[in-house]
């Protein structure tokens, strides 16, 4: 007999494998993305974490004024040493090295006197594009440090000799280099003799825009003698330690006091490395990577174990005459349930198992993802007790815990009453509730919305589901278009193919015909903030400036400034608004004329001549820093020429790889979502068997009878899609905030008509992908069903 | 009204063969009260399915006021029964999420020219129930929202199949008075399977089954009223 009870519940569950498959699908992923994620962030974590501390990640950076003060053009030494028309750092630099070191000594001892507990070191960056396999690449030069921020090389040497370098890990595998390979950057050519990582760009974010393509930058090591003879944009920062006792009251102490200091009014701003995209993302991005992975599983897994339940509970309810002769019989309770734990135990475990080691080999590639765009050092995955535990023993107790406690109250009825035809039980609030809402609809109408009440359990489970897929779906469009927003978007509505700084030591180029003069001025402030101000031609050709319905809005930095949409986000700024603007030591009230669609940089757009004024205190309104030109210019007058594709080029290989994740989303949520469908459409026409039969002998027609059983879950999937539209946007808009705030930085999520209609779109062709099976089920229901006594 | 002519339904389970009706032969005129009699596996059921078009037979003529319901397709059968016919079974299935007024309404729903779902309410007596839920109801109450929502539609006949089987004797003399009252008032046309004699009593005819084939059919020359039907 015992042996029939295991045929029985086998015979069972066979009669429900298509449900069953569907359900171990989500089980399966629940221990599957949980898997991944757990392994390849502790492969990076533990690594990064001892590579950080060893070698000696800065606290924090100060970004300092890029030309010298007043107070430091009038120091004796300086003054009398160069001539007139050197007043950055980058020409004092090519003009002196030894005032230009002794002028960054003097400004590291200025601030370590007022705070003794910091240490400093001046960082020195190179940024230059250069062309590699037909393409322009990107590079960083970082000049080998001595305190903070060691470089660390991850396997061959440290350049040693001039014509060798280091350069990062992931851009050689890309670019298919090793190490003995030549690399050619301005027509010399380089021999990489390591691969290399810098603590202070474990993200590969050179500037304020956002190209992190690996495969298209790389961050090279050189000897000093390379690193002054590659030209490229000089970047000088000042890497700083805080002295262990004094961490927690850094910002009270150092943030909010530095700016007052006037013997450091060449600080532009301090920021902790938390804060700091290029070398404290990594931080969130692991925590984040851990809160996803659980949060995402345990949503997951919160699906697979309602609908478990529902599927048990209905099994049992289907058997409960069969027990209930079972019991007469006089079968214990346990021997009854055991067969139902072992066909549960049978059907979980291997799914969890299956999902955790199809999870461990994911995790190799899931890290190498990661390694992509995260420049880190990285180790063997190592199983460990925990993630198994996690993955597999906690989720199988929860469904075995859940199944018990549905057989044992299936089974805590009597014998006898479970010989008798289960009446139908009452009707819950929530369905009284709506039944009084839709009191003045039809009757069929109301029939279709209720009876998915009925359950509110199997409603739950279909409403979280949809709406988590649908949340997902929208952030995958939202993500649509991010990289072009970031970073290329501006440039294609400029005309200029090629953007060239002059090279002040080597005097004024002559301005061609098709060359239009801009003046960048680096250190503008608008209160504490650092800006970029840019003068334009007033009636350039070559860069115009759009606002966000693409009217030309060029003419506007006449009588005021132009702000770029970046810089409007982050500090709140509207048209009409006055600002008061510094620069060199002069405070400006200007009025925004207008903003620019422009998310990569944070830039005031002046009028060439007016900023040439503001500059010089009035004294010259025809400076220059450079031309914007659509032939390359040649000659040596130029110190750094930007080629607008190279750009172009990095992002629309970022943009790819963003496509490709959009897709993989809108795929998994598409995939849960027709699961879900799929189970519950097929267990709501399970539960209306004898509905349907009986709607059909009554004379409802086919369509009809589908339209009563399934439509009501379309109407709840719409719903739940409407209810997912602003959830997607709070959820959109808190990530933009937490980036601005945290790190600076505006992502420029964006939802359009378009997408919404593409998302309902998707999930109406989800949806009837998901009834299917339904429908076919629910026309093969016979009219006799209705006249059965004893229902199963 | 209804006109059957050897109409004979085969079961096939596998290699077993199960005749079900024999060759059928029965009229059903308008406006009659008939009772089908019979005991278990007699086939009364099954006669029911096809002359209802819930089924169809393997074989033989099944006319509907002279049109041929054989060669319908499942499209026009659901028509058939949405215009023309009524149901009454001895499980009352009633839809549970919806109240009694809303399950009567659900029969009206789908007729061109309903009569009043209150109204047929209050001639059930439940008047003071429209708004209860099925399971607040008793059986005879349950019963009565059946015949209620059969006869909402204004059906030209009433198939009842086993309507007082689960009912007690006092609560089934009440439908069996109101599925008289249609006929008699109405003019539906009745056709009641049972294997209670007493029911029998009501009817114009009597036709009897066994073993798949009409074993008589009595013409009832003293019909009595519901509330005279001899019970057990």
């Amino acid at each position: 007999m015992k042996k029939t009870l295991y045929n029985n519940v086998k015979a069972t569950f066979k009669s429900k494998w298509l449900q069953l498959t569907a359900i171990g699908i989500i089980i399966m992923m629940s221990s599957l993305i949980y898997t991944t994620m757990s392994y390849s962030v502790s492969s990076l974590e533990m690594p990064t974490m001892a590579y950080l501390e060893e070698y000696v990640q800065e606290d924090f950076s100060i970004e300092v004024l890029e030309i010298m003060t007043v107070q430091e053009l009038l120091e004796q030494h300086i003054k009398e040493s160069i001539p007139p028309g050197i007043f950055t750092l980058n020409d004092l630099r090519r003009y002196d090295q030894a005032l230009f070191r002794a002028l960054i000594t003097d400004r590291i001892e200025a601030v370590e006197n007022i705070y003794p507990y910091l240490e400093l070191e001046l960082r020195e960056l190179k940024q230059f594009y250069y062309n590699h396999a037909g393409q322009n690449h990107q590079a960083l030069l970082v000049k080998d440090a001595e305190i903070i921020n060691l470089s660390y090389i991850e396997k061959g040497i440290k350049p040693e000799q001039d014509h060798e370098i280091a350069i990062s890990r992931i851009y050689a595998k890309k670019n298919s280099l090793e190490i003995g390979d030549t690399l050619t950057i301005e027509k010399a050519d380089y021999t990489i003799s390591g691969f290399v990582l810098f603590p202070d760009y474990t993200f590969p974010m050179f500037d304020n825009t956002f190209l992190i393509d690996n495969s298209m930058q790389t961050l090279i090591l050189t000897t000093e003698n390379t690193f002054q003879a590659i030209s490229g944009h000089n970047i000088y920062r000042l890497s700083g330690l805080i002295a262990e006792d004094k961490k927690d009251d850094f910002k009270s102490q150092v943030i909010d006091t530095i700016y007052d200091q006037p013997e450091l009014d060449f600080v532009l701003s301090v920021v902790l490395t938390e804060n700091q995209m290029r070398s404290g993302a990594i931080y969130d991005e692991l925590k984040g990577g851990r809160v996803f992975s659980l949060g995402f599983s345990i949503i997951i897994a919160g699906i697979a174990m309602v609908m478990v339940s529902l599927l048990v509970h209905r099994i049992l309810k289907a058997q409960r005459a069969q027990i209930g002769v079972i019991r007469a019989l006089g079968y214990k309770s346990k021997e009854i349930a055991i067969p139902f734990i072992i066909f549960i135990l049978l059907l979980v475990l291997p799914l969890l198992i299956v999902g955790y080691f199809i999870g461990l080999l994911a995790a190799g590639p899931m890290r190498d993802l990661y390694l992509d765009f995260y420049l880190l050092p990285t180790e063997a995955l190592y199983q460990n007790w925990l993630v198994f535990t996690t993955a597999i023993i906690a989720p199988l107790l929860v469904f075995v815990i859940l199944s018990v406690l549905i057989i044992h109250n299936m089974l805590s009825i009597k014998p006898l009453d479970l010989l008798n035809p289960d009446r139908e039980g009452e009707v819950n609030r929530l369905t009284r509730t709506a039944n009084y809402l839709l009191k003045k609809v039809r009757p069929k109408t109301k029939f279709k919305y209720l009876y998915i009440l009925k359950n509110s359990t199997k409603f739950f489970a279909f409403f979280t589901g949809i709406l988590f897929s649908t949340i997902l779906i929208f952030i995958a469009f939202a993500m649509n278009g991010l990289v072009e927003r970031m970073t290329t978007a501006t440039f294609e509505n400029t005309e200029y193919q090629y953007q060239a700084y002059i090279d002040i030591t080597k005097g004024l180029p002559v301005i061609q015909e098709d060359q239009e003069k801009f003046l960048s001025y680096p250190n503008a402030a608008l209160g504490k903030i650092s800006l970029t101000a840019m003068g334009l031609e007033i009636d350039n050709q070559l860069y115009n400036l759009y606002n966000d319905k693409g009217e030309n809005i060029t003419r506007k930095i006449k009588n005021g400034v132009v702000v770029t949409k970046s810089l409007s986000i982050k500090q709140n700024i509207l048209p009409g608004d006055m600002l008061d603007i510094s620069i060199a030591s002069r405070t400006y009230p200007l009025e925004v004329k207008g903003i620019t669609e422009d998310y990569s940089a944070d830039l005031l757009y002046f009028e060439i001549e007016a900023l040439s004024n503001m500059v010089t205190g009035g004294k010259d309104e025809t400076l220059f820093s450079g031309i914007y030109t659509d032939q390359k210019p040649t000659g040596d007058f130029y110190a750094v020429i930007i080629d607008k594709e190279a750009i172009a080029d990095q992002a629309l290989l970022m943009q790819r790889f963003m496509d490709y994740t959009v897709n993989f989303f809108i795929a998994i949520s598409c995939l849960i979502a027709v699961l879900i469908l799929f189970v519950l459409t097929t267990m709501a026409v399970e539960d209306n068997y004898y509905n349907i039969s009986l709607l059909k002998v009554m004379g409802y027609r086919k369509k009809e009878v589908n339209a009563m059983i399934l439509d009501s879950y379309l109407i709840y999937t719409i719903l739940s899609f409407l209810i997912s539209i602003p959830l997607a946007l709070i959820f959109l808009s808190w990530t933009s905030d937490f980036f601005t705030t945290n790190y600076d930085l505006v992502f420029p999520f964006e939802i359009r008509l378009i997408q919404i209609l593409m998302a309902l779109g998707i999930l109406l062709a989800v949806f009837f992908a998901g009834t299917w099976n339904a429908k076919k089920k629910a026309a093969g229901i016979s009219l006799q069903e209705t006249l059965k006594a004893y229902r199963e | 009204m209804i006109a059957l002519k050897d109409v004979v339904k085969t079961y096939k389970i596998g290699p077993v063969e199960t005749k079900a009706l024999k060759g059928i032969t029965l009229t059903i005129n308008e406006g009659e009260f008939i009772v089908i009699l019979g005991p278990s596996g007699s086939g009364k059921s099954t006669l029911l399915n096809v002359i209802s078009g819930l089924d169809t037979p393997t074989a033989g003529s099944i006319k509907f006021r002279g049109l041929e319901l054989t060669d319908y397709n499942e499209e026009q059968l659901t028509q058939f029964r949405r215009e023309h016919l009524g149901f009454v079974f001895q499980q009352y299935n009633l839809l549970h999420n919806l109240t009694a007024l809303d399950n009567v309404r659900m029969g009206a729903d789908i007729s061109e020219a309903p009569l009043d779902s209150k109204e047929v309410l209050a001639k059930v007596g439940l008047t003071d129930h429209v708004d209860k839920y099925p399971y607040q109801l008793s059986g005879g109450e349950q019963q009565r929202v059946s015949v209620a929502r059969s006869v909402v539609k204004k059906p030209s006949i009433l198939f009842c199949d086993e309507p007082t089987g689960a009912l007690d004797e006092q609560i089934a003399k009440q439908v069996l008075g109101i599925l008289e009252e249609l006929n008699q008032k109405l003019g539906v046309t009745l056709v009641v399977i049972t294997h209670n004699k007493g029911i029998s009593q009501m009817a114009d005819r009597i036709v009897k089954m066994n073993s798949g084939n009409i074993e008589e059919i009595i013409v009832n020359e003293q019909k009595i009223a519901a509330e005279m039907v001899g019970w057990g």
